[in-house]
């Protein structure tokens, strides 16, 4: 297809190219700020220079999001593969949700009550997803799907909401991605697609996201609901609720296989927003490991023989068993990369789409069950930073805090700021504890004016009363300098 | 090099924008003072060049001054701006690093070379030197950023490389215009200058398109994003100056003196031709090594012939 005679490549090759344009341009022409003029010449140039080529291709970020804004919608849109799968998957989820809601008035009372927050949060995500810039046709299936499958609302809970559009975003952009790809991007495998930034990372993240996004893609595909990618072994603490496994047994029973996809969003939502302490019934007993720590929902477990693909399409999300397990809820949240900032007001800000929009994020966070359930299970793991917690608690909310410094190590994050305002989080922000440094007696005093961790465990602050505080235990004991 | 007239234009217009840009860019927080930031413009705006007030001005006002104002007082070594400047840089320069070198201990290698380079050493004469000097506000701070890791990249970790097949090249290039044994003496020349001209013809970007595509093995996806465009814009690009310019360069040979019969000749019958498409269909691991293959695999001919 692509094939031109030799000779051509032969003279393409221009030797010694001088006069590379500085990093100043060739930043400003991948942004696309180049005046016409400047930006012929700089195109001229690269015709001839591999170096920078190069340069420019290293230094794009992770995702085409400019292609996205420049190219009106309509450029991917009616990129007929995707328009294809596009309807094909609106279909079927019509028809599941459908199902879904026929069977929810059939089904007890009780349970139409506590799907409701399940629903309700697929329905924010749903909100949300016109918000986020997604010029994909995934987002538009989602839309369909989560949009149908929430009849009602009761609670608003737009933060984790927020979270899982971004995930979904995420996820969404790289499904495109790969579904626009033609053949030969396939040599370099789904990392070209997606800017080489899942493979190889180190980042605990980057190949369970991978999972995830080719487990809907799959599905999305084969219309089948038995996924080929998902890992048997690790069977993870998958958090959901007595009420809720009724709700997605009820599901499972009512639509028998259809709507694989619409469970597979709720018990999305199921997963990332239900405390840890909480779980699942995916079991269908293949798992036997995941059946034993499903206690609550034991006896709703046994009737679930048709949740294959349920344990199937949830499995990827609780892919954290062994690590975090007490913040298994907030590692399936985390996206691939979270950045921190901190404003210039001096607020905590984070950006989970690679710094292209950025959120204030609250470090006391929204005071109800859940995140209590989870503190509690934090200060479990902590014991020094439990003592510390409640004497800090009814301290800082008193006056608001100018955040200073922010350092992260992949989802631990350590934020400081006006008044030895220190906080911590395992979960990129999620949840957070008060932390107040004292050793030999002496506590931290003063404004947190640099935090440095050079992993989880070991961090130094300084404070503007010209204190040097460290840590080698990851905030647990801490000894002043 | 600056024109007077360039320092002129210039000059007024910064005068002119001066207090709002000041203001903008939040010049204060950094303790930049307004004139201090107003030479910072004076010399963007002349390194640049443009030599007509309205050119000048939007130029300017094209500037993200803020980040250069950061940017600039970090160089100036204000603690302030530095302590801001790592709250929102750090983590992204260590992850764009990462995504460069793509394994850690050479990400934060880089990383770590950078940072030293954007925090500045003093000279002998007191002065600081800092790589965030030489940043203008053109593009955004985070992008120049990931400019500045990639090129400290390419010329640390490729320039090994690149060294060995440019100065092959040199040497190859010498040999591969002397007569090439499958063809007569005299047509090899008419098809490269076929070729040169038909090349000649295409706009900068369709031939930065077939370079990248053709020599450094880029897929679609990454050209496309390099460029702005859709991938299926680039595919179809591809396709029609696949087309095209085998057209050209037959008609090129054809003016050249050559039949038509003897033009198909030269096109196909390179053998070179059949062993780099199946190379290339034989998804090879790193494209590097795929072009310096290459060239061995041309060396080797040329030897016997």
């Amino acid at each position: 297809m692509h094939n031109v005679p030799k000779i051509v490549s032969e003279r393409l090759r221009v030797a010694g190219v001088k006069e590379h344009p500085d990093a100043d341009v060739l930043t400003a022409f991948a942004e696309r700020s180049l005046p016409a003029q400047e930006r012929n010449s700089v195109v001229e140039h690269l015709s001839r220079c591999a170096d920078c080529r190069e340069i420019v291709s290293l230094a794009l970020p992770d995702e085409p999001v400019r292609e996205m804004g420049r190219q009106p919608r309509s450029g991917t849109w009616l990129t007929w593969p995707a328009l294809r799968w596009g309807f094909v998957a609106a279909g079927i989820v019509a028809i599941a949700s459908l199902g879904v809601i026929e069977f929810k008035h059939q089904a007890r009372p009780s349970v139409a009550l506590n799907a409701g927050p399940v629903e309700e949060k697929a329905a924010k995500k749903a909100e949300n997803q016109p918000e986020a810039p997604v010029a994909a046709t995934g987002s538009g299936k989602a839309d369909v799907t989560t949009s149908l499958v929430a009849p009602s609302r009761s609670r608003a809970d737009s933060a984790k909401a927020n979270a899982e559009t971004r995930k979904e975003f995420d996820r969404l952009t790289e499904f495109t991605n790969n579904m626009s790809a033609p053949p030969r991007d396939e040599r370099t495998g789904v990392a070209g697609a997606i800017g080489g930034s899942t493979k190889g990372r180190q980042l605990a993240h980057g190949p369970k996201v991978l999972m995830q996004q080719n487990g809907l893609n799959s599905n999305a595909n084969n219309e089948a609901y038995a996924f080929q990618m998902q890992p048997a072994a690790p069977t993870p603490p998958l958090p959901s609720a007595g009420p809720t496994s009724v709700d997605v047994h009820g599901q499972a029973v009512a639509l028998d296989g259809k709507s694989a996809e619409a469970e597979k969003k709720t018990e999305v939502v199921n997963a990332l927003s239900l405390p840890p302490s909480l779980k699942v019934p995916s079991a269908t007993g293949h798992n036997e490991s995941e059946v034993a720590r499903a206690k609550p929902a034991e006896a709703v477990a046994a009737p679930q023989t048709r949740t294959e693909d349920l344990s199937q399409a949830t499995s990827p999300y609780g892919v954290s068993s062994g690590e975090l397990s007490n913040f298994s809820k907030s590692a399936i949240l985390t996206p691939q990369s979270v950045r921190w900032a901190i404003s210039a007001a001096g607020t905590l800000q984070r950006s989970v789409d690679q710094g292209n929009s950025w959120q204030d994020v609250d470090v006391n966070g929204s005071p109800d069950a859940e995140s209590g359930a989870n503190l509690q299970l934090a200060l479990r793991a902590s014991r020094g930073k439990a003592a510390a917690k409640d004497k800090a608690d009814v301290k800082q909310r008193e006056a608001p805090i100018v955040f200073r410094a922010v350092a992260a190590n992949g989802p631990d994050v350590w934020a400081g700021g006006s008044n030895a305002a220190l906080f911590h989080s395992l979960d990129a922000g999620l949840h957070w504890i008060r932390v107040e440094p004292a050793g030999s007696g002496v506590v931290l005093s003063g404004d947190i004016l640099s935090l440095q961790f050079a992993d989880p465990q070991r961090g130094r602050i300084l404070t503007s009363s010209n204190e040097i505080w460290t840590t080698a235990d990851g905030g647990q004991t801490w000894e002043k300098h | 090099m600056t024109s007077s007239k360039t320092n002129a234009a210039v000059q007024s217009v910064v005068r002119e924008l001066l207090t709002e840009l000041h203001a903008k860019a939040g010049c204060e927080k950094f303790g930049l003072t307004r004139d201090s930031f107003g030479v910072i413009l004076c010399e963007v705006g002349s390194k640049h060049g443009a030599t007509t007030e309205s050119d000048a001005r939007t130029f300017i006002l094209s500037l993200r001054v803020d980040e250069l104002a950061l940017a600039r007082a970090c160089a100036a070594g204000s603690n302030s701006a530095w302590e801001v400047f790592l709250t929102r840089y750090r983590e992204k320069l260590y992850l764009a690093a990462l995504r460069i070198a793509r394994e850690d201990s050479a990400a934060r290698e880089l990383a770590d070379t950078l940072y030293a380079d954007l925090y500045g050493t003093t000279t002998r004469e007191g002065q600081r030197v800092s790589k965030l000097a030489s940043y203008t506000g053109r593009g955004s701070l985070e992008g120049w950023l990931r400019t500045v890791l990639a090129q400290e990249y390419v010329n640390r970790y490729r320039r090994t490389k690149r060294l060995v097949s440019l100065d092959e090249e040199s040497e190859e290039g010498v040999q591969f215009r002397a007569p090439e044994p499958e063809q007569a003496a005299s047509s090899d020349n008419r098809l490269a200058l076929a070729t040169d001209e038909a090349l000649a013809e295409l706009p900068a970007e369709d031939r930065m398109v077939l370079s990248a595509y053709y020599l450094d093995d880029r897929t679609l996806a990454e050209i496309a994003r390099m460029l702005g465009v859709h991938e299926s814009t680039i595919s179809r690009k591809l396709d029609k100056l696949a087309k095209s310019l085998r057209k050209q360069i037959m008609a090129a040979l054809g003016r050249r003196g050559m039949s038509r019969r003897q033009a198909e000749e030269a096109l196909e019958a390179d053998v070179r031709d059949v062993q780099v498409d199946i190379r290339r269909s034989l998804a090879q691991e790193s494209p590097r090594s795929a072009f310096s293959e290459k060239r061995v695999e041309a060396r080797v001919p040329e030897g016997e012939g």
